[in-house]
């Protein structure tokens, strides 16, 4: 008997509660049989004769439609509990355990795209396990299904019932070419857990279950800075974690792909580095590393690899027509497929065009001579010169490049375009000496110019003998000096410079410091552009100490340090079309398409964006569903395809494991309270709804219940 | 309702006041209505000569016949088998029940019946008297056709309250013992008597040469019993209270009831007593022409 009782359980226990909803109809009866009317009367004898005769068959009656009555709610009450019967006739493992809100979290990120040693992939895996708790829930458990990405997406936000649902939505579930995001999968978490604890509908129970397979770039920040969140949680619901441990099969990667540069002539030379790494312990050798060109392979090495070793593999390609193309690397498939190619959108251009803005005619001509020392210089720049005056009307989007000279005039209007300018892609690099006025700068455009550099000036520095710092020659600027002090860098002649404020502090990056802290060449990015800005211009004037800032323009570092600055604001435009997985793809629309935006993502699908209007008139779209390695097309009009190339983030695949055990979860959450492996699927007892039974019964005792009335009431007749 | 109906009915009479009034209102319908009395003129036609024995109204002597015989003879007419009769009237508690639909109480319409058929006897020239009973005799006129007599019986019953409890038996065996010779004796009760040991006292009272009319006034609620409210039922005539749900028990009261009625109606068949019902919504004129009318002709064909 005990057994038969353990193998009933409710899915909805609190519903029960409802049950004493039964005492209505007793309440009922007692009420009435407190209130009466009161007749004085005659015919005594033969009423109580009556009643002597009739009292128990009134009791009966009496009686039943009252059970009847309480019977018909104690079944609606047990039906609401959603009562099951384990058919297999043994007590399941947490029998009185009341329904819980299932938490499923699947790690979507693309190390879950290797295979198990099943060989299935982990999500797979992940997958049916997921599957099969969802199979294993009582009735009345509710699941809510998280992907975890990055972004982490909720798959079904509000907690569900439907098990064909969930079953259905885990099925959809596929590796993304993301990260994770464990503190978007917390918030969501959360959020889950308040949302339940503020219904009353909704189990109060909410267990978390998260299949990963414990890479450590995901985890890292569970154990330090989301430590206490975690841990809030934790003591909040139950945590399982669900470690999916990946087959021992060698996975090599591609790690980098970087061009000399961005943008390069049409029919010349640009050499591209690939950088391929073994992150198993089992050497490869003669790996073939492909160099492919609108996926065509224009290029093959073999590359031999060390036990977590990398080898770098260097290419050198024409680029045959003008415009964008996409280059891409490739290495043969293996454990995981997502880290084995990369993409690389550059451009050839016949020339790059550069504008010099000088103060007054003639005063531009150092910067010019710098940028093209010679008329047939091979780097196919086209340097032109000219006063803001003689700028006026010019489209500066036939430029690639704008240099303004130390003191030019800038309008409202030049600096309006300047802007649109940059944010479209272009760069600037701008000159500060001794005939730049701050105020003026300060006074331009309501501030909004001081926003746009990234600093104000504040005041010359007093005169000195100021020594460059090239901050490790992290910055492209000054990276060619790297390894070579005597060739004029740490030297170069600086007696006096702007000292700035940054108003943009986070996104104003020093190219070149110089003595104390104080920066020399500042740059930040604005829009697809950049606007690079030097605090001590060259002089084309006397070099005396005492009278002049520097001595820039005779020091052999001058040349190369504008012209680099001139590479890096050209390859800072062509970097927008380089993105990485998660990353929004972005842009303005052409002025005269007032249609949408058709962007085709790797895997073939269509989107459609409506631009968005600025303030300015300007049309700007946004594309945030950069899930999936590869190009993503963007077809902005009729004549245009711009190809966006995507690639992962490889920290990933280098990404060693953590042990579930080392996390700051509670200590219940490190192995789950219950066992789901595929073994215990076929000792679980299988549980049927008493529910709908219970429905009927209670449907027949209603029709009892009208039954038994009328019949009494035709007695009564 | 007809200009003579409404003589009849217990809703008109009902706002009556007093008793006699009343009482005089239906009389005055009931002449109307029966064109003729139905007593008048049977109680002066000369039926025999006996003997004078001592005792005997001098004034009963035929002298002519004296005259001739020089015996002393009396006559004897049909008067003297004039009617005597005595109304009865159930004066217990429990006729005192009215309904909450009935015009009347029980015990007012037994009034009314009692008033009528004694004003129709003493206009006739016969002799009424009355009887009031609860568990006993509470009062008793004596039989008279002197013209007083109404008044009295009125005054009586207007000065009756029914309190007591009922008890058939001894009070029809008391009047039995106590008139003198037989009479017609008209019982007006509800009837709600326990059991059936009174039916006895009245073949007692029909074998000592009585003649009986039995009319049991009920009211209407205690034969369709039409209470659907949880009640709680006082008993009257110090009987014990009962709480029940009326709606479950109203069938089996209703038989029970039928089954009451039919058992009086039966027993008076079988003791040669006439018996009427009569419910207190239900007009006069239904019964009581007819009551009347078949004494009448009982008396004729006798």
């Amino acid at each position: 008997m005990m057994n038969v009782f353990a193998a009933i359980g409710f899915g909805s226990g609190w519903m029960l509660a409802w049950g004493a909803a039964a005492a209505i109809p007793l309440v009922l009866h007692l009420l009435n049989r407190r209130r009466f009317d009161v007749v004085h009367w005659a015919a005594m004898h033969l009423l109580l004769r009556v009643l002597q005769k009739e009292s128990r068959r009134v009791r009966l009656e009496q009686l039943l439609l009252l059970l009847t009555r309480v019977a018909i709610l104690v079944l609606l009450a047990l039906a609401l509990a959603r009562p099951f019967w384990n058919t297999a006739g043994q007590p399941v493992v947490e029998a009185g355990r009341p329904p819980v809100v299932w938490v499923l979290g699947i790690d979507a990120s693309y190390s879950m795209g290797r295979k198990s040693t099943d060989g299935r992939s982990l999500m797979a895996m992940a997958k049916a396990q997921a599957e099969q708790i969802v199979q294993e829930a009582r009735e009345g458990d509710a699941f809510v299904l998280l992907e975890i990405a990055a972004p982490c997406r909720p798959r079904i936000a509000e907690p569900t019932f439907d098990r064909g649902l969930t079953a259905a939505e885990l099925g959809r579930l596929q590796t993304l070419d993301t990260g994770a995001d464990m503190l978007g999968c917390a918030a969501l978490i959360e959020q889950v857990i308040d949302d339940v604890l503020q219904t009353t509908h909704l189990p109060q129970d909410v267990r978390v279950v998260l299949f990963s397979d414990m890479g450590e770039d995901t985890w890292q920040p569970v154990m330090n800075e989301q430590a206490e969140i975690w841990q809030r949680m934790s003591r909040r619901a139950e945590i399982v974690i669900r470690a999916l441990k990946p087959s021992a099969e060698p996975n090599l990667a591609v790690t980098d792909m970087q061009p000399d540069a961005l943008r390069s002539l049409v029919g010349t030379p640009i050499g591209v580095q690939v950088v391929v790494e073994n992150l198993s312990g089992q050497a490869r050798s003669n790996l073939p590393v492909q160099l492919l060109l609108e996926d065509k392979t224009v290029a093959s090495e073999s590359v031999d690899l060390e036990p977590y070793g990398a080898a770098s593999v260097g290419f050198s390609i024409r680029l045959p027509t003008e415009g964008l193309a996409v280059l891409a690397c490739e290495i043969p498939d293996d454990a995981l497929t997502a880290d084995n190619e990369r993409f690389l959108t550059v451009e050839a251009v016949g020339s790059t065009r550069i504008l010099i803005l000088e103060e007054r005619p003639g005063s531009g001509k150092l910067l010019e001579i710098a940028l093209q020392p010679t008329p047939q210089a091979e780097n196919g720049w086209s340097v032109r010169t000219m006063t803001p005056l003689d700028a006026i009307g010019q489209d500066l989007a036939q430029w690639n490049v704008v240099v303004l000279d130390d003191g030019v005039e800038v309008t409202p209007e030049l600096f309006d375009a300047l802007v649109h300018f940059v944010e479209n892609g272009g760069g600037v690099v701008c000159m500060f000496g001794p005939r730049s006025d701050p105020q003026a700068w300060q006074d331009l455009a309501g501030g909004a110019a001081t926003e746009w550099l990234g600093f104000r000036l504040v005041e010359p520095s007093p005169q000195g003998d100021w020594r460059v710092d090239p901050l490790e020659y992290r910055s492209p600027v000054v990276a060619p000096f790297a390894g070579f002090p005597a060739a004029g860098l740490l030297t170069t002649p600086i007696f006096r410079f702007w000292k700035i404020e940054p108003t943009a502090p986070q996104v104003l990056e020093i190219d070149a410091g110089l003595q104390g802290d104080a920066p020399w060449i500042v740059h930040r990015r604005s829009g697809h552009g950049m606007v690079v800005s030097w605090l001590s211009a060259p002089e084309a004037g006397s070099v005396q100490q005492g009278v002049a800032w520097n001595a820039i323009a005779a020091w052999p570092s001058f040349v190369p340090l504008l012209q680099q600055s001139v590479r890096m604001v050209l390859d800072a435009g062509q970097a927008a079309l380089n993105r990485t997985v998660g990353e929004s793809l972005d842009g303005f629309a052409p002025g005269d398409v007032q249609g949408h935006i058709t962007i085709t993502d790797p895997t073939g699908q269509e989107h459609s964006l409506v631009p968005a209007q600025r303030p300015d008139g300007r049309r700007v779209w946004r594309f945030d569903h950069t899930d999936w390695r590869g190009v993503y097309r963007v077809q902005a009009d009729a004549a245009r395809v711009l190809p966006y190339s995507v690639n992962i983030d490889v920290q990933q695949s280098r990404a060693s494991t953590v042990e579930p055990s080392v996390l700051p979860i509670a200590s219940k959450s490190a192995t789950p309270s219950r066992p789901l492996d595929g073994a215990r699927a076929s000792q679980t007892p299988v549980q049927q709804s008493m529910a709908r039974w219970l429905l009927v019964a209670m449907l027949a005792l209603m029709a009892c219940e009208n039954l038994l009335g009328i019949y009494i009431g035709r007695r009564a007749q | 309702m007809s200009s003579l109906q409404k003589y009849f009915d217990p809703e008109t009479l009902a706002h009556i006041q007093p008793l006699g009034l009343r009482a005089m209102t239906l009389v005055e319908g009931l002449m109307a209505g029966l064109h003729r009395s139905p007593l008048r003129g049977q109680s002066i036609e000369f039926a025999q000569h006996r003997e004078y024995a001592a005792g005997d109204d001098l004034r009963q002597v035929d002298w002519k016949v004296f005259a001739k015989s020089d015996r002393y003879y009396v006559k004897q007419y049909e008067d003297e088998t004039n009617l005597v009769c005595y109304p009865m009237i159930d004066v217990s508690e429990s006729m005192a029940y009215r309904g909450a639909s009935a015009p009347m109480s029980k015990f007012d319409y037994a009034q009314l019946i009692a008033c009528a058929i004694a004003f129709v006897v003493i206009n006739q020239q016969d002799s009424s008297g009355l009887i009031t009973f609860s568990d006993g005799v509470e009062q008793w006129l004596p039989a008279t056709n002197a013209s007083h007599i109404f008044e009295d019986f009125v005054r009586v019953l207007e000065d009756t309250a029914p309190r007591r409890p009922t008890d058939l038996e001894a009070v029809l065996k008391e009047v039995v013992q106590r008139l003198p010779r037989p009479v017609m004796l008209i019982l007006i009760t509800d009837a709600l008597e326990r059991g059936t040991a009174w039916y006895d006292a009245l073949k007692m009272a029909r074998f000592a040469g009585h003649d009986l009319i039995v009319v049991q006034v009920l009211d209407q609620d205690e034969i369709q019993f039409p209470f659907d409210r949880r009640t709680r039922f006082v008993g009257l005539e110090g009987l014990p209270e009962a709480v029940t749900d009326p709606a479950m028990i109203a069938a089996a009261y209703r038989r029970a009831m039928a089954q009451e009625m039919e058992g009086l109606r039966r027993a008076c068949l079988q003791t040669e007593a006439d018996f009427y019902r009569a419910t207190t919504n239900q007009s006069l004129v239904q019964f009581l022409p007819d009551l009347l009318a078949q004494r009448l002709l009982r008396r004729g064909s006798g």
